[in-house]
């Protein structure tokens, strides 16, 4: 590089010297910092078997209990293992810590057989009251964990939170013996044995978070490097805030045979662009979110590094029941019917999306809504004008609100402009600061309002039990008791095929009623080089790390 | 001169605690707290976060707790770090960038500057002056973006982001320093041309002094003047990172934070942050205060 550098300066040789000055002291930095072609961590990468990749967001904390993000999934899924891991193409729950497991008829009772290899990354071996400690302490209120309700399948779990049981025995797990764990559940949970995927169900070392602050409470330092240990197939290796964390294989892993890379680095990139110009100049594997502006790009130029992946998520406008004029479902549903989805997501969305007319994304876990409506611009004018506003007469100025980003913004304007201009409405559009807007949300201060939601887990409980008039996220006044019904039918269902059909009742009466009108279901659009391989695409955008390794061919 | 210092550090005093006020009534006043989430978190949780944090005591407790002892509090966005070992470790960065930034700005905008001032309204003048107005009107987060594209993107001479290699400094730095040195140039040019039209530099020059000698000699201590004075917050401002080009350029200083922890409602980080940086301009203040004094034969400490 010094020698481009030298020749740009030679063509200036007419210069004077002090003009030169500046280009000089830069080309002597240049010289002494950086002779030699230019090494990155995609062209050293495969080598080392060391992958480098950013996750989106800074992660907040490795504290499986305390982390409430997507950005701590992926890390921690690569420090902790729980009783099952997923298989890397369909994420099927596979042996992890547990072995094999036996299910009781009634689908209540789960029992789990772990494997006695299984060891924490200082040696000692993981066993059934490590699960059962960690379960206690994700309930215990003092530790604050915000996930908690993610163990509320569990017997007695919820009750134990809130103080209603103090005696921790009466909550349904228990360790048989060492190596045996015996989970009892409130009701029978079909999603079960995926959901203990999620990180709320990992173990921690209770030794280790002891030996470095309080087991009960949030700010302990034991997940900064040096003190950390996990059961999983990597190890913390280093970690400097807003910079990097460098996880390593970990030798004392079950099963460090399958483990083939030898580093993973995260890189905190917050800024979509950002990402991506540090992926042209190969300082990472991947981009999270490839910024809606270059997909274009990247469709006519690296078609070999673009992903378009479904994803299981459903974006949605909530509609605040309880003001008029969206108080008539009549105008509701006008509304609903006038948007045109395809259009939207060719020109604005642009990420391969796909048009969503019922709340639950198709092959949920099996599920595949039969509801659903058909756009249709005179029909919603027939709907506006029986509601009393023909030709959007009379119809009061109503407000659009979405959290501040460019995204969203374009899609509120095209909204906006669609429902002008078929049904004759004044729409205002109005953008919040994202906790303001949360807030907003939450006390109902608002007409309509953008939103999206990423299921919890592969069912379609996730997207519909939000709606009952008890969910705290339901958020749009809308209480409806026949849905409630319906919602508490299924939980208490066994027969999968009569669940699901309880599940198709509801989302039919939420369609009719339409508190909330579907739009799209996203996609995750990202770039991700050649040489990463064992990478899946799949709804949860799990990826487990074990099994991913880089090859030039 | 010692007087003169204990003045203005009892004086700082009052302007630290109006700062910590106004910063804690702001960041009580801003609607969603630290704990408030797209998924709503169980009341009995949210209840032993905020007693942890000590979000349930009366308001003048929750003050004096977090503007006398935020070094020791943890961060309610990452609760396993502590405010001061967060700062400290972020601040070790931004200083870094400052440093690089500053001499980016002094080496390129005095020289120009004191060029430009020697013929006025001439080519000589025009050339760094209006150089340097384009430098003032674009902004860093124009200037960045621009330089990542041509020297990282497209030439592949440097890292896009990053600063863990000693080349990873080189565009931050002068993406940074070029805004300044612009600034740095029109003070230099404007302080110069002052000092040059004055009665003892004819004097000098008419002893026989050498152009050189009198420009660096005795016209510059003059025409510095107006630098130094924009030295002080500038200096504080450069030290204490740049959200924009830390987010442009993925280096993990205290410019971005000062932004996050208010979009996180981080109380104790967001106290911690306003306090430390208030502290900052303070003492360049200060600094650049003695300074003048040393320079300008006018002032002194008495008054």
């Amino acid at each position: 590089m010094f020698c481009r550098i030298t020749k740009f300066l030679e063509l200036k040789s007419d210069m004077k010297v002090w003009n030169r000055l500046p280009l000089i002291l830069v080309a002597g930095i240049l010289g002494f910092t950086a002779c030699g072609p230019r090494k990155t961590a995609v062209s050293t990468g495969t080598e080392n078997q060391a992958l480098t990749i950013t996750v989106g967001a800074a992660v907040e904390n490795i504290d499986p209990h305390v982390v409430t993000g997507v950005p701590e999934h992926h890390v921690i899924a690569a420090l902790f293992e729980g009783l099952v891991a997923e298989d890397p193409k369909d994420l099927h729950p596979v042996p992890g810590v547990a072995k094999s497991w036996e299910i009781s008829d009634d689908g209540i009772t789960y029992t789990f057989n772990l494997r006695d290899d299984a060891k924490w990354s200082h040696g000692r071996q993981v066993t059934a009251q490590d699960f059962v400690e960690s379960f206690k302490r994700i309930l215990t209120a003092s530790l604050g964990s915000k996930y908690s309700y993610m163990m509320f399948p569990m017997k007695n779990a919820e009750q134990y939170l809130n103080g209603e049981v103090t005696d921790w025995a009466e909550v349904g797990c228990k360790a048989i013996d060492d190596l045996t764990l015996e989970i009892t559940l409130k009701e029978s949970t079909p999603y079960f044995l995926s959901l203990l995927n999620h990180y709320t169900w990992f173990p921690v070392p209770i030794d280790i978070i002891q030996k470095h602050g309080k087991l009960y409470e949030p700010g302990n330092p034991w997940t900064l490097p040096g003190n950390f240990h996990g059961n999983g197939a990597f190890v913390l290796k280093e970690w400097i805030q807003n910079n990097k964390m460098v996880l390593a294989k970990n030798d004392t892993y079950w099963d460090k045979e399958t483990t083939k890379l030898n580093t993973i680095t995260f890189k905190p990139l917050v800024k979509d662009t950002v990402a991506e110009a540090a992926f042209r100049t190969g300082q990472l594997h991947n981009v999270y979110n490839l910024p809606q502006d270059q997909i274009a790009l990247y469709k006519r130029d690296f078609p070999d590094l673009l992903r378009i992946n479904p994803h299981l998520a459903v974006y949605f406008y909530r509609f605040n029941t309880s003001k008029k004029p969206l108080d008539d479902p009549r105008v509701r549903r006008a509304l609903a019917l006038s948007i045109n989805r395809k259009s939207l997501i060719d020109n604005v969305a642009k990420g391969e999306q796909m048009p969503a007319f019922s709340m639950v994304p198709p092959d949920t876990a099996g599920y595949n809504s039969k509801n659903g409506f058909e756009e249709n611009i005179e029909e919603a004018r027939k709907l506006l004008a029986e509601a009393g506003y023909p030709n959007g007469e009379g119809f009061p100025e109503v407000e659009l609100l979405y959290n501040t980003n460019e995204g969203h913004r374009n899609i509120a304007e095209a909204i906006q402009q669609m429902w002008t201009e078929s049904l004759n409405v004044n729409i205002k559009l109005s953008n919040q600061e994202w906790k303001v807007y949360l807030d907003s949300q939450r006390n109902l201060d608002y007409d309509i309002s953008r939103a999206g939601w990423t299921g919890d887990y592969p069912d379609p409980n996730t997207f519909l039990d939000m709606w009952t008039s008890w969910s705290e996220q339901n958020q749009t006044g809308w209480d409806n008791k026949e849905y409630d019904k319906l919602i508490k039918s299924a939980a208490g269902e066994q027969d999968p095929e009569k669940r699901f059909e309880y599940f198709q009742q509801a989302e039919a009466l939420l369609l009719e009623e339409m508190p909330v009108i579907p739009i799209y279901y996203y996609t995750r659009v990202y770039a991700l080089r050649p040489e990463v391989k064992n990478w899946y695409s799949n709804i949860l955008d799990h990826h487990p790390w074990k099994h991913i390794y880089l090859s030039d061919e | 001169m010692l007087k003169f210092i204990s003045t203005r550090l009892v004086e700082s005093i009052g302007v630290l605690l109006c700062v910590s006020l106004i910063t804690f009534f702001l960041s009580k006043a801003i609607p969603g707290g630290p704990f408030d989430d797209e998924k709503k978190v169980p009341e009995a949780v949210k209840k032993q976060l905020e007693a942890y944090y000590g979000l349930d005591q009366p308001g003048w407790k929750q003050y004096l707790t977090y503007t006398f002892q935020f070094p020791n509090l943890p961060s309610t966005k990452f609760p396993n770090r502590k405010v001061g070992s967060m700062i400290a470790t972020k601040f070790k960065v931004s200083v870094e960038l400052g440093i690089y930034s500053l001499a980016v700005a002094l080496l390129l905008g005095i020289p120009s500057g004191i060029l430009a001032s020697l013929r006025p309204n001439s080519l000589l003048d025009y050339i760094p002056s209006s150089v340097s107005m384009v430098g003032i009107c674009l902004p860093t987060f124009v200037m960045g973006p621009a330089l990542v594209l041509i020297f990282a993107v497209n030439l592949q001479w440097f890292n896009a982001t990053g600063w863990e290699y000693a080349s990873d400094k080189i565009l931050p730095s002068l993406t940074l320093g070029l805004y300044y040195a612009a600034y740095v140039a029109r003070l230099t040019r404007g302080g110069m041309l002052e000092v040059l039209s004055q009665d003892f530099i004819r004097t000098a020059m008419s002893k026989g002094a050498s152009k050189i000698q009198v420009i660096l000699k005795h016209a510059l201590r003059g025409g510095l003047l107006p630098v130094i004075s924009f030295l002080g917050p500038a200096a504080a401002g450069l030290i204490a990172g740049s959200f924009v080009v830390e987010t442009v350029f993925g280096i993990p200083g205290m410019g971005q934070e000062f932004v996050n922890a208010v979009s996180n409602r981080d109380i104790t980080f967001i106290t911690g942050l306003v306090l430390f940086f208030a502290a900052l301009i303070i003492v360049f203040n200060l600094l650049v205060d003695i300074a003048l004094v040393f320079l300008n034969p006018k002032l002194s400490f008495k008054d």
